[in-house]
């Protein structure tokens, strides 16, 4: 144990404080809190555990050998069909050797081997008519053994349909299989997982006129055959809650979507590739009384999204079929290193394909396997309890009233549940403006307005804002100002849904549905705020070549000093300062970072209009704008004319992926500081930045990221000051930074 | 001890000696309940991976496993959690020890990145630049998270551990290894 030793934090008593010294304070926190750590599983259950993992390695590798020379694999697939209402969903019996199934599979297609599932497999109605491959989708995957499988069933009664999503995992053992299989009905509804390696589950939404019929089926996969499909006409209910059960989850899952409205509606969108989706996509459902709609957002992988970028559809199209209406939307993320697109559909009962199906190579799918917890047999209650809940709901969910109900009915009624969203107070915009213009010194257009816009538009229209870009993301991995198991995603997705209005783009001023009369009056000054500073004094947002732009502090400052004196004019109690802010487990460095543009910046836009008037404001925002956060941060370096120097960034090291080169700015060094000194010092010892060149590069395939900065001082002692802070290296004026996380 | 001769190199000598504070680390960070779970995971990777033979340190090795095995099991939780809209304090809902529900807020009010470094700080008694190669960042980052942990737990803990409580002062010495 080399380097196990008993080096301690080495807090000496100090004889003045009474009771333990800090260091003791948290070894005894540590003892009380560990204290009651459970026992290890015992040895000898490990070694059991050992050998039947070993077992099943073998058993793999014998698997995979047996693959590459077979090339087929096959699902089998038991169901178990539930089902309501007097009519029976009987099973029959194909010839999984034989008949119409086999014949339209084709030369070279898979076989089905015998099964003691297979006769389950297909719903009654309906007969097994092509089973597809998809050997590779999507040109970013790896060569992979696992390839999707498709599996379509035909539809032989003319008013009848089924909806077919299948998901598959290994299992490790055939305990696990067993013990996961009677969880599936469950995990499929909730969302969860089963306890080991793979399992094959899914949902049948079968639909015969008004009548709708479900039934649940799982099962075990011989190969790691994952396949699944969904074909049909669905009332929107069925289609929504089928979607709600979907579970996506692991690196290689893969979504793709098809439109398929048949000959006599839309365009049917063939050849879907499959849009990968890693960690970070985000799956989300909005359905609402007897309006369904999804949207599908997938990323990494932009140039997958192509083919619907690409389609007969355009973007914001508006398509309008006897059967629904839908729109599509593409929508590239900023930064550009990754990319998005969005796909979103209305189908009161539209026709929709889809397939859905994970590919896993066999480490991963373990590794999965290994991420999902233990399962007990409360866990089993709950969840049969939830699988219950949610078929009954199921059953009672709402259907079409009827069918033959006209397009302008539909579209009567999605107007009227928009309208039911959410509140739209009528708010007195004439005198808000007159506020705002007053304030400001000038007057705003005399057409100003404002526009209500529901959750769905909002959504679409912040979709492209990137509130935690990847390139920040790096540098605060690196200086240790977010952790491993911070989610960037989530962190941005959570300041974007704090939105609560937007300007001013095409439609002028909007405020998005669901605040009271005074909350939205105080966000349309902030609004209107912006709507003057830009189009009646023509103000810009200035980038910088800063890490953190400091052009939108000047403009989203302004804004909010309106709004608050706004605000403080009608005595209105709304809180500006936490909101978003002070969301639960957010890194103190993100929260100052949404925090900078509108509260950072408030207080500099307000300095300088305590000191030198509004036309002072009105300069910051054309002819005289501040250059650097630190003029943010400090405003009277920017009335000192303080002016950044240009420094080079050190070299990376040999045969390092740089990822960006620039200049952190003041703001990122009072981040930084701020861990050592407190943010007030922090901020002091910014106001003696001078400037800074920084580069940023991976290492370990991606996994750590790291950043090395030449940062200069006004003065060698903040230099001093700020290189013990951020434990580096300074040198007369500079300090030389160099950090991974 | 018995004075019978011992095969320190073992695996099961390995798993019985290391076992008891790896749980103790995995309970800190993730819970106790699946910190027993998550420990039996790593040895099982360790122990089954092709360089396990070859492996000097093996408590550094175990460490950094039972590490991984604990970011797969958040990430699994964290997809959980986000999905249910959930951001509370899942650590601390966790709980079921004897502990005093300040102390567990206290320490689960810490990242799980800070949990670590504490743990591997103060219990295990590891350097920065060890406790970097285990959790794989650099000694600096080390350094950063021991004193934003130090700094946040000094406040939440100095009124818990005053003289007048019941509570002994252990001694370093008296420390499970």
């Amino acid at each position: 144990m080399n380097d196990i030793t008993d080096h301690g934090p080495g807090d000496e008593p100090d004889p003045n404080v009474p009771g333990p010294n800090d260091d003791e304070l948290i070894y005894l926190a540590l003892a009380e809190l560990t204290e009651d750590a459970l026992d290890p599983v015992p040895f000898e259950d490990l070694t059991r555990d050992l050998e039947a993992t070993e077992m099943v390695a073998s058993d793999r590798t014998r698997r995979v050998a047996i693959g590459l020379v077979i090339l087929a694999l096959i699902a089998l697939i038991p169901f178990a069909l539930a089902r309501r209402g007097a009519d029976d969903l009987s099973t029959v019996s194909p010839d999984p050797a034989g008949g119409a199934g086999e014949e339209a599979l084709g030369e070279g297609a898979l076989r089905i081997p015998e099964s003691p599932y297979l006769p389950s497999w297909v719903p009654d109605g309906f007969e097994l008519t092509a089973v597809r491959r998809f050997d590779q989708l999507g040109p970013n995957r790896p060569p992979d053994p696992l390839a999707i499988r498709s599996i379509t069933l035909g539809d032989s009664d003319v008013h009848g349909s089924v909806l077919v999503v299948i998901t598959a995992r290994r299992f490790a053992t055939p305990e696990d299989f067993d013990r996961a299989r009677w969880l599936e009905d469950a995990s499929m509804v909730s969302g969860g997982g089963p306890t080991n390696g793979l399992s094959v589950d899914g949902a049948v939404f079968a639909y015969d006129g008004l009548d709708e019929q479900f039934a649940t089926f799982h099962g075990s996969v011989d190969e790691s055959l994952v396949a699944g499909f969904v074909q049909g006409q669905l009332p929107t209910s069925a289609l929504a809650r089928l979607l709600s059960t979907l579970s996506i989850a692991g690196t290689g899952a893969e979504m793709a979507v098809e439109l398929d409205a048949g000959a006599g509606g839309l365009t049917v969108l063939d050849d879907a590739p499959g849009l990968p989706m890693g960690f970070g996509s985000t799956y989300t459902l909005d359905y609402r009384g007897d309006r369904g709609s999804f949207s599908i957002q997938v990323g990494p992988g932009a140039t997958q999204a192509r083919v619907i970028a690409g389609s007969p559809y355009r973007v914001g199209e508006r398509l309008e079929s006897d059967r629904g209406m839908g729109f599509f939307e593409a929508q590239p993320e900023v930064g550009g290193a990754l990319g998005s697109r969005r796909l979103a559909w209305w189908v009161p009962t539209a026709s929709l394909s889809l397939w859905v199906g994970d590919t896993l190579r066999d480490d991963e799918a373990l590794r999965m396997a290994d991420s999902f917890g233990p399962v007990t047999a409360q866990d089993w209650t709950s969840r049969t309890a939830a699988a219950n809940a949610e078929t009954v709901d199921l059953s009672s969910g709402p259907l079409p009233e009827d069918p033959q109900q006209t397009l302008e009915d539909r579209l009567n009624e999605t107007e009227t549940a928009n309208e039911r969203v959410g509140d739209r107070p009528d708010l007195d915009v004439d005198t808000i403006a007159d506020f705002v213009g007053e304030l400001r010194g000038g007057r705003l257009p005399t057409d100003a307005a404002y526009e209500w816009i529901g959750p769905v538009e909002a959504d679409q229209a912040t979709a492209s804002a990137d509130f935690l870009p990847a390139d920040v993301w790096h540098v605060f991995r690196a200086l240790g100002l977010v952790d491993t198991d911070d989610d960037r995603t989530a962190l941005a997705e959570a300041r974007r849904r704090d939105v609560r209005g937007g300007c001013c783009v095409a439609a002028g001023v909007s405020l998005i549905e669901g605040m009271d009369a005074d909350e939205a009056s105080v966000v349309l000054a902030h609004e209107l705020t912006h709507l003057y500073d830009t189009q009646v004094l023509g103000a810009k947002t200035l980038a910088g070549d800063e890490l953190i732009p400091f052009g939108p502090a000047v403009l989203e400052g302004n804004a909010t000093r309106v709004m608050r004196a706004f605000r403080d004019l009608q005595e209105i109690d709304l809180d500006l300062d936490g909101r978003s802010y002070e969301w639960p487990d957010m890194p103190s460095a993100v929260r100052r970072l949404f925090r900078f543009a509108y509260l950072d910046g408030e207080r500099f836009v307000d300095t300088i209009a305590t000191r030198n008037g509004e036309e002072a404001v009105d300069r910051l925002l054309t002819d005289s704008p501040p250059v650097s956060t630190e003029h943010i941060l400090v405003p009277d370096r920017y009335l000192a004319g303080d002016l950044p120097l240009d420094v080079e960034p050190p070299s990376p090291p040999d045969g390092a992926t740089v990822t960006a080169r620039s200049t952190l700015g003041a703001f990122v060094v009072a981040l930084a500081a701020e861990q050592e000194l407190g943010w007030p010092a922090a901020v002091e010892l910014a106001g003696t930045w001078a400037g800074d060149g920084y580069v940023a590069w991976t290492e370990g395939e991606g996994e750590l990221n790291c950043v090395a900065a030449t940062i200069v001082f006004d003065d060698d002692g903040s230099a001093r000051r700020f290189a013990t802070a951020v434990d580096a290296t300074a040198r007369a004026n500079t300090v030389e930074l160099r950090s991974c996380g | 001890m018995d004075g019978q001769p011992t095969e320190p190199d073992s695996d099961a000598d390995t798993y019985r000696t290391l076992a008891p504070n790896l749980i103790r680390y995995a309970t800190l960070l993730v819970g106790p309940s699946d910190a027993p779970d998550v420990v039996a995971d790593a040895f099982l990777a360790a122990m089954t991976g092709p360089r396990w033979a070859e492996v000097q340190n093996r408590r550094a090795y175990l460490y950094r496993v039972t590490t991984s095995k604990v970011s797969d099991l958040q990430r699994s939780t964290s997809r959980r959690r986000q999905r249910e809209s959930e951001a509370g304090r899942e650590l601390a809902r966790a709980w079921t020890g004897s502990a005093r529900p300040e102390i567990v807020t206290a320490i689960a009010e810490l990242s799980s990145r800070q949990r670590a470094v504490v743990h591997l700080t103060y219990w295990d008694d590891l350097t920065p630049a060890a406790v970097a190669d285990v959790l794989g960042i650099s000694d600096g980052a080390v350094r950063r998270h021991l004193a934003r942990a130090r700094a946040r737990l000094r406040a939440e803990l100095r009124p818990l551990y005053q003289p007048q409580e019941d509570r002994t002062h252990q001694p370093r010495e008296d420390r499970t290894k």
